[in-house]
Order: C-alpha cells, then structure tokens, then sequence
C-alpha cells in the first residue's frame, strides 16, 4: 500500500513537471499498475479539467461529428497495458455501460421478434443516454434495412460521411452498412474483407487492416497476434464500441486459451462493473463453483429439463415463452425445432409475426436439422443471417452452429461462449473430469432434482446411465456415446443401429447416430465397411450423413495409397462425395474400371457393375463428370472427353428416364460445349477469348445485392436527393511511422453516388471479365505473354545469327560463336566491331519484345500499365451514360450481360488499336532496326567480306514481318473472327453435334445447298443456335420410317434472301403444331421465349429478327404437306456478308 | 542404355534442354512428352523405362494438333504428375525445370518446393531455375542428374 502511495506521489510530482504532459502520461500507462493508475487519473482530471477527454476520450459523444475524435493517440506496448487504460473509462462510466448492456439486450429482443418500432425506440433511448457510436450506427442500418428502408439508410450513411470528418468511422460506417443489408452477398462481404485489408509481409499498415477485419468480420478474422492496436485504435471511438471491443477481444484470448489467469480477472472485474451476463461463460469456465445469482435461472434450465424427460410438447411452450423474453440463446431455437421432429410434429412458428427474424431463424434451423428443403440454400440463408446480426448477442452460437453443421472445425470453446445460463451441457467443455463435476454440482445446489444435471453427471462419469426419467432420444444417445468413449466400438455399433432402427425418421438423431457408427468402423480400421455404410446411407438419405466427418479417413485412404481398400463401386462414389481433388476422383475411377479389364467408363455399359441401380446412376453422375475425366491417361483430346462425357449422359437417360429432363440439361450443354469447341478450334490464330456466360454463371453468381444497392442509389437520384459515398476505395489506412508517430490516410467522399455505385459494380464485373479464370487476361497471359511472342521473334533471328544470347540477367551479351570460326576470316578487331553492332542490335530487338509483352500488352486499369494498350479506364462520363443506359434493367444477370457487352465494345476498339499498333508501328520497328543493323554492318564490313550475314539481315525482314502479320492476327476475338464461316461448315457442325444427342435414333440428312455465302463472324454463334434449335425439333418430332428419321437441309437465294428449309417427316394424322403465327410466319411468345423445354421456335424467330439485326427476317412453318413438316428460315443476306463476292454459288 | 523422359511443352527450352543432354550425357536416351495428358499417360504406363524425369510445371491438358487446341492451361500440372505418380506408386525420380518465379495461383517456386518435397518425398529431388539468357541452369542440372545417375 506504501510502496502504491509512493509510486503515486512520483507520478504525479513526474506528470505535472513536465513539459509534455501527454507523452508523460502514456509513458505512465505503460509503467503504473491499474490502481495506482487509477488514483492518478482521478486527481489529473480535478486539477487540469481538459485532461478528462485524454484519459476517457470521447465516452459519450452527444453529436455525429463528435464520434471518433480523440486526443493524441501512442503506439501501443501491450495488449494488457492498453486494456488497463480502457479500464479506467470502463469504471468511470460503469453505470451508462450497465444501463446500455440492458437496453441493448432489449433492442435485440424487439428488433428479432420483429417489431423494429418497438427496436427503434429503444434505439433513440440509447442514442439520448450514451450517445452516438458505431454499435448505434450498424443499428440504426439494421433497422432500415429490415423497414425496407434501404434508401433511408444510404442516406443516413451519405450523412455520416458528411458530418463525420473521420476517415475511420466513414470506413467503417460503409462496411457496416454493407454488413446489414439482407441481399449483398455474405460471401462477397467476406471476399471483400479479405481482399481489400489483404495483410502482406512488410505493410506498414497491417495493423489497420487487422483491425478493420477484426473489427467488421469477427468470426473469419477473430485471430491475430498482437490485439494491443484493436484496443488502442477503439480509443477514439465511444464507451459503448471500446468497451463492445474489449469483450470480443477477452473472448479471443479465452478462446486462444493464453494468459488464462489474466483473461478470467479482467472479465471478472468487467462483470462486476456492468453485469454483463455475456462474460459469465468466461468466469465459470475458470471457476465453476462460482456463484452468481444471474447464471442460475430455474426457467431456462426447466427447459433444459423438460427437454431430457421427453416432455417435448411442454418443452416446446417454454421455449417458446423463453425466446420471446430473451433471444439471445441459440441453443434454444434448436431445443424447440428437435422438439418439434422428435414428436413429428409440424413445425410452429415462435411469435405471430412471421416474417420475424426470430421465426426465420427458427424454422430454417428445424428445415435444416429435420432435413426439409434445400441444405445448401438453408446454410447460405442463416449465414447471411448471421452477417446482419454480428453485433447480437445470439451470433456466437448461430456461428457455432452453421460450423458444426458444414463440419467446418472450430474452436470447441466458440459454443461454450454462447451458454449464457447455467447448462448442464457447458460441462463437457472442461478438459477434466473433477471440474465439470464441480460445475454439476454447483448446478444441483440451485436445482436439487435436476434430471438433466443428474444425467450429465453419469455421463461425465462414463456411466451408462439406466435413469429412466431421462427420455430414449437422450439416453439411448447418450449411451452408445458411452461405449464409444470407452472404445467399445463393436457394442457402440450395435447401439446405433438400434437406435437407426427405433428413430429412423428422425433426421437428427439419424446424422448422429452414423457419425459414431461410421467412426466406430474407422476406429476398427473396418475401412471398407465405413465406406459401404456412407455410400448405402447417402442413398437412402442423402443428407443422413451430413454429420459424419469423411476428412480424416480420405486423408488416411490417399496416405496408404488406397492401398487394401476394395475396388467396388462404393470406393469411387465415396471418394466422389468426399474429395476436392479430381485427379484423386480420376484415379479411383480408373482404378475400379481396371477391375473389369476397361479404360473408359462408358466401356462398363455393357456389364453389371452394381446390382442397385441407384448407385450405379450415381456413380455415372457423379463420379464420371467432365472433370474427373480430364484427368484419365485414356482420354486423350478434348473432343474425347466431351464425347465420353455425353455417352454417359445419354447412358443416365436410359438407366433413369424420370430425370432425363436433368440430364438433357447437361447433355444440351456439353453439346454445345462440343460445338463450340469444334467451331473455334479453326479459330487457332485468333486468341482473345472471355467466356461471358461463365462469368456470368459462375464468377457473378452473387452480384444480386450490388445490383440491389445500385437500384436503391438510382431510385433516390431520381428524387434529386443528395448522397455521399466513399469514393476509389479510399479506406482510411494508419499505422506509426518510424518515430512512432500516429498517420491516417484521408477518404474521398463522392456525392456522385450513382456513378460511384455503379462504377463499383462495373468494377467488379470488368475484374471478373479482365482477371477471373475466364477472363481475358487468363487466355492474354497463356496465349500471348508467357513465352509465345518472345517465341515466334527471337529465334527467328537467333536463327540467322544475328541475335546474341543474354549473359544471365545483365544488358550484356556472349560472343557469337557462328561469326567467330575461322571460316569466316575475321580478325580480333574485326570481331570486336561485328560483336558491338550485333550487341546494339540484341539490346533493341530484346527492348522492343520486353517493351510490347512488359508495356504494351498490359491491362491499363485503376491507373495501372499507363502505356498499356488493353485499355479499361473509363472516365466518369462514360460510367454516367452507362449507368442511365442500364438503370432501367431489373434482372441482375441481364444487366451484367449488357456490362459485358459494353466492355467488348471496348475490347474490340482496343484489339483495333493493338492491330494497328502491330501492324505499322512494330513492323516498322523491326524494319528499322535491320535497316540500321544492315547499315551499321555496312560501315564496317564490305558485303564480300562477310556476304552471308547480309543475306541473313534480308532474309529476316521478310520472316520477321511475316511472324508479325501473324502477331497481328492473334488479335482478335476468339469466336467472332470465323470470318471464313460458310453455311455448310457451321451445318456440319451442328448437325454432328446434335446427332451424338440422340445416339438411338438412325437419322440421316440430305443436305442441298445451292449458295454457299460467307457470312460474318459475329453472327456464328446465332447461326449455330439458330441451326442447333431447328435440328433438334427435327430430331425430337420427325418420325421413324423403316427404322429412320430422314430429314433435308435446303439452302438458297431467293430476291436476296436466304432461304433455309428444315423438312422431316410426319405422320398424315399428325396433331397441329403449337406454334403462334400470322399467316404462316411465326411469332415470338414472350413467355416461352424465357422458358425451357419447349420447341424452342420462339428463340429462333427471336435470333432470326434480332440477334442477326434484321426484323424483315422471318421463320414459316409450312404443314400443308400431308407427309412432311417444314420449317422455313428466310434471312436477308446483305447484311450478313462481308461483301458481294462473298456469295459462292454452287448453280 | 539409360533413359530420361523431358515432359516440356516450350518448344525454345524443350530444345535448350534435350540439346544440353545430348550433348553432355549422348549416352543417355531421351523421350518427349507436352502436355499434362501424355506425360501422365507415358509415366503412368511406361515408368519403368526411365531413370529420371525431367518435369515442367506449366503446360497444357492435351497434346496440340490440327483437332486439339490443348484444352485448358494447367498452371500446375507438373504437381499434378506427380500426384499421379504419388496415388500409382511409381518410384521414378524427378527433377523439376520451370521457367517460373511464381505461378499464376500466387505460388511461389520457394513455396512449391516445400511442398512438393514434404508431399512427394519419393520422387522429388529439386527444382531448377530455367533461362533463355543463361547457363546457369545447365550446370545446375548437371549437378542434379550426376547425383542421380
């Protein structure tokens, strides 16, 4: 206590000496214990007043532009001292924190049941008691988001940015509000976090961006190494977001298990302070005898009770009761839905109001547990969930479970943080046995007949427990468990079995029973056995296995080799259904055909492989995919696999006919696949290829809530209102400089929102189409950059001798071994010269190449590769007419086509800037250079002192210029350049194509084709659809006469049409065609147009007049023939051609 | 007569390299393959015929010709082959030649090394650093195939 005083007195007398008060003072953070510390700021805040907002900050900011100011801030020493620190404002505003803890947990409560009023009043209560913060910000985002008020809350956030001149808030305040918005894609969020605070090596604003990734995806990024900067750079925010920090920051480090002593003073000093019952986790995992009145709550617990008894009905009214008090217990959302499956009972909403989140929540944890509905779509719907309600109370547990649920591993202790009541379940947390019993029994001095506490008691204890109050869905459970635990797997088995058999429609009871089953025979090392139990299970059920953990033993399985592993039609589907890796997929398949003395899958057709056909269908689906096959030794082309890969479809038809609507699907694109391949591989020389579609399906799959937020921006513009947003993505950064002194970055705010919205989007979809493995810069990079320019040039000229190998990295080069034999006569001084000339020469040839592939064949973008001719910026005018152009679309896919489409544009006027470029100014280059090196040789050398290196300098200019013609025409749109395409090369085509489709059906076609026009590359692709749509009918309508479908292909001009006739044969009492026409000429019908599994006929006429630019184009079905269908196709042609001459008449 | 495969679809460097063996190992026989397809299929089929195998990491999934375009490029491949030659047994060792510093995933040839010498242990040896503008990688490689064969 003396030595306390003294250390006190010293401070003092050393902080008010002192010409830099603030400087003293953090070195006396760093220095002084908590109380001592104490002492003093409570004497320095009487004596100099204004030394309060240094020591407690801004606690309460009453203003918007008050948040995040903050008196000098100093790097950090530790993440304890800095917690200290916070302390001190902790038991300065005890009182406002324990009364905001209580009214947060009631605006959780409203808002999750569904009453934002109710949510937004005690929102306004908490902004008049603690002030603005960020917690209040995400809030008031939240609750305009789920008022569907989203233009509210772009407005409110465009206020923060303008009031508010703090770049860290106006950052954070974005990602917040992105957070809450329902439609914007939790997985982009994530992506978004990670790749904008991407951390690297030597950053010196890594700590910034740990914070930011803390701070707004705490469960992704929860951790670090060093928390010190998390707490110090909260230190300008309010009480409320400080002290928010500080808790997620104690529950790292308790999860983390370090420092546990420290942990567990800190949260129990906390808790003593505000009551904050979201710590009690924390102090009865350290002390579980210890007592406190708010643990215990004899209502929860009857729940508990209830539930173990079996009184499910009764356990579903208390739940019930309990949620629309409290919330915030997850564990009791899935109480209420087993409750629910264990009596087979319909699922029952909790409140009234049905579009509550409390009610989303609720019945998407029982479709997911009871298996109803799709698993996919329930996991990503209560993920998304969750990102809204990262600052609730409830997320942990929600978190927890969506990991358990995925087998996603996480830290055990993740679940225990969400008990936030007394919980017999808490005590298999603790790594020993007495503990846990501690716990139980502090539990039993508050609940004497605990049935529950009771049994975790035996379980505890491994005993099998012959309780009878407990019900069977619990004890059965609980004792096959037992015996596993005990290593009695071939007992535990028997259990579970009979636990399968008594429960067997109850979905969860059945995912955790096979789990111990399944990893009782992995424990048995009964591998195959294992194998044969998922495989059967998954099809009789395929989400009964959702629970068993495949990774260890696929790890093992690839570990031996697949060695002793029988070679039966379960090991390639289990590997199938449980293994990332293709080539793996491959190996196995190949493998098991071995068995059978085969190569390929499809030469198993002919055997009985499997006596259930289910799983021979699966192993065909699933296990025989396109990209599985890429990776077989038998399969050697593309055309091949594809190929492989449609006997199969066509074989699934045949095994399952009541799917062939699925499998027609994949059939139609695979055959399309094929034709496009076949169409563009004689597009060899044209190499600029994106694949829209795919990036579209795949890359863009989650554009929906960008698009949404971009609707919302257009709609308020359109009301003239004014919004702010962050602009160029201008993150406020920050870090400590070399002398530790603090820097921030500054943000740009915009108020063009909608161009800024819009450019984001854009951006987002030109990275996808630039960089994503469909993108252009994939096929830039293989096609063009890596070696191939440099290829086709400097051989060529190392060919004739005239360029000179590089001495490693250096600007030097070797002497030329070819000039320097003795054949040739040169002196030392001759070969001095001819080797500086040919030195120039080497230096600027190698600069020209490096500065075309380093320079010129670059993206430039975001200011990037300023001389890049791949050019993709666009200026703010353009954006804007782009963005008015595209506002009307509603239909976020359509819109990222039309983006696309715009880029193209762009594309395509930069591969004409490329050409020319290539074409004049590089061949002009290499021209010049042998002009000079000739010139240069000339200077020193007769031309019958060394003929042949001039023969060489002229033989080059004409295969260099011809290897650059060719450099030229790799610049072009791959499928757009078929500039030789011909009515008869892309009938073919598809003819071939479309008649692998049908592999039953002997047809065959007699094709006449009077003209044969050349037609332009852009309208291949519609060609193909057009003919592909056409055929198809012919296939699937024409009839069989002797055994075959004959068809004709008729093509020919008439008045400057083209005319394609499409005939099959009919029968004469054939029912009338459902096509909608005007006198013969056939209509689009807008409703089938955007439907599958029809003709088809209404995408036809729509390319027809559309896609090939002609509405005078029209199709005619022609039925009057008694014996035959016809399809008319007419065309006019002018358009379609490059030229008249183009016209090759076949007469 | 001993035999190394060269699986290399450069055909600049396929041509540096099978030049540097002949001329320094003529007693060796050499077999080309360039693509991930056909060097899968030759290893997975004639392994035993070769001594050593000299593995590129980029290359496409097919052999090209008039009908094949390669399919896509395989950025990786050469981890792939060896993941072949992991799940098939096959004891032949390789030494990867790469004209990468880093690979289009982000992998760095550093990294890649850890990798596959801590994945493939059997088979790995090393890898070398392949230039146009230098010899350096002869030599290497001529240290690495002596200390093989």
């Amino acid at each position: 206590m003396k030595n306390n005083t003294n250390q006190y007195h010293f401070a003092l007398g050393q902080f008010l000496s002192s010409n830099k008060k603030k400087d003293t003072l953090h070195n006396l953070k760093n220095a002084l214990d908590f109380s001592v510390l104490s002492d003093l700021a409570d004497t320095l805040i009487k004596v100099i007043k204004s030394f309060s907002f240094t020591i407690y900050g801004n606690a309460l900011p009453s203003k918007l532009e008050e948040l995040g100011k903050s008196d000098t801030i100093f790097k950090p020493k530790s993440v304890e001292n800095e917690i200290k620190w916070l302390l001190l404002s902790i038991k300065k505003f005890s009182k406002e924190l324990s009364l905001f803890l209580i009214l947060k947990n009631e605006f959780e409560n409203s808002f999750l049941l569904g009453d934002y009023e109710k949510a937004d009043n005690t929102l306004e209560i908490i902004l008049k008691e603690t002030g603005y913060s960020l917690w209040y910000i995400e809030a008031k985002f939240l609750i305009f988001e789920y008022q569907n008020k989203s233009e509210d809350q772009k407005i409110f956030l465009s206020e923060i940015f303008e009031t508010n001149q703090n770049g860290i808030i106006g950052t954070l305040a974005h990602f917040l509000s992105q957070r809450t918005e329902r439609n914007l894609s939790a997985y982009k969020y994530d992506y978004d976090i990670s790749s904008l605070f991407k951390l690297n090596k030597n950053d010196e604003d890594n700590e910034a961006k740990e914070r930011y990734r803390f701070r707004l995806n705490f469960f992704e990024n929860y951790n670090l190494n060093d928390y010190s900067y998390i707490v110090l750079y909260e230190n300008r925010n309010s009480i409320i977001d400080r002290y928010l920090t500080l808790i997620n920051v104690l529950k790292v480090l308790f999860l983390r298990e370090e420092n546990t002593d420290y942990v567990y003073s800190k949260a129990r000093y906390i808790y003593n302070k505000t009551n904050d019952s979201t710590l009690l986790p924390i102090l009865f995992a350290f002390n579980p005898k210890l007592k406190s009145h708010d643990y215990f709550e004899s209502n929860y617990l009857r729940i508990i009770d209830l539930y173990y008894s079996g009184f499910f009905e009764d356990a579903i009214i208390e739940c019930s009761k309990h949620i629309l008090n409290n919330t915030k217990h997850f564990d009791l959302f899935v109480i209420y839905a087993k409750c629910h499956v264990n009596l087979k009972k319909e699922y029952t909403h909790i409140t009234v109001e049905n579009g509550s989140l409390v009610n989303q929540l609720g019945i998407k944890v029982y479709n997911l547990i009871s298996n109803n509905g799709d698993r996919k779509d329930l996991l990503y719907n209560l993920y998304q969930i969750n990102k809204n309600l990262l600052s609730f109370d409830i997320s942990t547990g929600l978190d927890y479970f969506l990991k358990k649920e995925q087998n996603i591993s996480t830290n055990k202790n993740l679940k225990l943080l969400s008990l936030f009541k007394f919980d017999p379940y808490f005590a298999s947390f603790f790594s020993k046995d007495i503990l846990a019993i501690d716990y139980l029994e502090n539990g039993l001095n508050h609940f004497h007949s605990s049935t529950s506490i009771k049994h975790w008691k035996t379980l505890i204890l491994n005993e099998v427990s012959e309780e009878t109050s407990i019900s069977s869905e619990i004890s059965l459970i609980d004792n096959a468990k037992i015996l596993y635990k005990k290593e009695k797997y071939e007992d535990s088995i028997l259990k579970w079995e009979k636990i399968i058999e008594t429960f067997s429609d109850n979905a969860p009871i059945v995912q955790t029973s096979l789990k111990y089953w399944f990893d009782c025979l992995v424990q048995l090392e009964q591998y195959n056995e294992a194998i044969l139990l998922f495989v059967e299970q998954y099809l009789n059920n395929t989400n009964s296995i959702n629970k068993i953990n495949t990774f260890d033993l696929i790890l093992l399985l690839r570990k031996q080799k697949y060695k002793g592993i029988k070679r039966t039609i379960d090991l390639p589907i289990f590997v199938g259904l449980n293994s990332f890796d293709d080539l793996e997929k491959s190996f196995i398949l190949e493998q098991f055909c071995k068995i059978s003395f085969k190569k390929k899958p499809s030469e198993l057709f002919e055997l009985t492989i499997d006596d259930n056909e289910n799983k021979v269908e699966l192993f065909y689906d699933l296990v025989c995919n396109s990209e599985t096959l890429k990776h077989s030794i038998y399969i050697n082309t593309t055309i091949d696999r594809l190929t492989e890969r449609q006997k199969i479809i066509n074989h699934l038809i045949e095994i399952n006919p009541i799917k062939t609507k699925t499998y027609q699907e994949e059939l139609n694109l695979v055959s399309n696949e094929l034709i496009v391949y076949e169409g563009t591989q004689k597009l060899e020389e044209s190499k600029i290829y994106a694949n829209d579609q795919a990036i579209i399906n795949y890359e863009l799959n989650d554009i929906e809530g960008l698009f949404k937020r971009y609707k919302t921006i257009y709609n308020l513009s359109l009301k003239d209102k004014r919004i702010l947003v962050i602009t160029q993505s201008s993150y406020a950064l920050y870090k400590f400089d070399d002398k530790d002194k603090y820097k921030e970055t500054d943000v740009k705010y915009s108020d063009s929102a909608l161009i800024e919205v819009f450019s984001e989007l854009f951006d987002l979809i030109i990275d996808k189409y630039l960089f994503s493995k469909f993108g252009i810069v994939a096929y830039l990079s293989t096609r063009i950059r890596h070696g191939v320019l440099l290829g086709e040039i400097r051989p060529e000229l190392e060919k004739k001798n005239l360029i000179l190998s590089r001495i490693g990295n250096s600007m030097e080069y070797e002497n030329s071994k070819h000039w320097g034999k003795p054949f040739f006569g040169l002196n030392d001084s001759q070969k001095a010269k001819l080797h500086q000339v040919l030195c120039q020469f080497s230096l600027k040839i190698d600069t020209i190449i490096e500065n075309i592939i380093k320079e010129k064949i670059q993206i430039k973008k975001d200011g990037k590769n300023s001389n890049g001719l791949f050019n993709y910026e666009f200026d703010k005018s353009e954006l804007y007419s782009y963005a008015n152009e595209l506002a009307i679309e509603t239909d976020a896919k359509v819109f990222s086509q039309k983006v696309i489409d715009l880029i193209w544009k762009r594309t395509d006027a930069n591969l004409e800037v490329i050409r020319a470029y290539i074409d004049n100014e590089i061949k002009n280059q290499f021209s010049e250079e042998l002009n000079n090196l000739d010139k240069e040789l000339c200077l020193y050398f007769c031309s019958n002192e060394l003929p042949q290196i001039f023969t060489n300098v002229a033989e080059c200019s004409t295969i260099i210029e011809n290897k650059i013609n060719k450099i030229s025409s790799w610049f072009r749109r791959s499928g757009s350049s078929i500039n030789d395409f011909d009515i008869e090369k892309v009938f073919n085509i598809v003819w071939v194509n479309t008649e692998r489709c049908y592999p039953k059906t002997f047809a065959e076609c007699d094709a006449r084709m009077s003209i044969n026009p050349v037609i332009k590359s852009n309208y291949y692709i519609h060609f193909t659809d057009l003919f592909r749509i056409l055929l198809d009918n012919m296939f699937k309508y024409g009839i069989f006469r002797n055994g075959k479908k004959q068809f004709e292909f008729n093509c020919k001009e008439e008045d400057g049409l083209l005319i394609c006739s499409f005939i099959n044969e009919k029968n004469k009492d054939s029912e009338e065609i459902p096509f909608e026409s005007i006198n013969g000429e056939l209509i689009i019908n807008t409703a089938k147009l955007i439907s599958e599994n029809k003709s088809g006929i209404s995408k036809a006429v729509k390319i027809v007049k559309y896609d090939l630019d002609n509405q005078n184009n029209y199709l005619k079905v022609d039925n009057s023939n008694e014996d035959k269908f016809m399809i008319i196709v007419a065309i006019e042609i002018q358009n379609l051609i490059q030229n008249a001459e183009n016209i090759n008449s076949r007469g | 007569m001993q035999r190394i495969l060269i699986v290399e679809d450069n055909e600049k460097k396929l041509e540096k390299i099978r030049s540097f063996l002949k001329t320094d190992y003529p007693e060796i026989d050499l077999e080309e393959r360039t693509s991930y397809n056909s060097a899968s299929k030759e290893i997975a089929l004639n392994y035993d015929a070769y001594d050593l195998i000299l593995l590129d990491m980029s290359m496409q999934t097919y052999d090209v010709s008039n009908e094949e375009s390669g399919g896509e490029p395989e950025p990786l491949a050469g981890k792939n082959i060896l993941k072949q030659m992991y799940l098939r047994d096959i004891p032949t060792k390789v030494i990867v030649v790469t004209m990468y510093e880093n690979y289009v995933d982000g992998t760095r040839i550093k990294q890649l090394d850890i990798e596959l010498s801590n994945n493939f242990p059997e088979n790995y040896v090393g890898y070398i650093f392949f230039s146009h503008n230098n010899f350096d990688w002869a030599e290497n490689l001529k240290k690495s195939i002596n200390k093989l064969i």
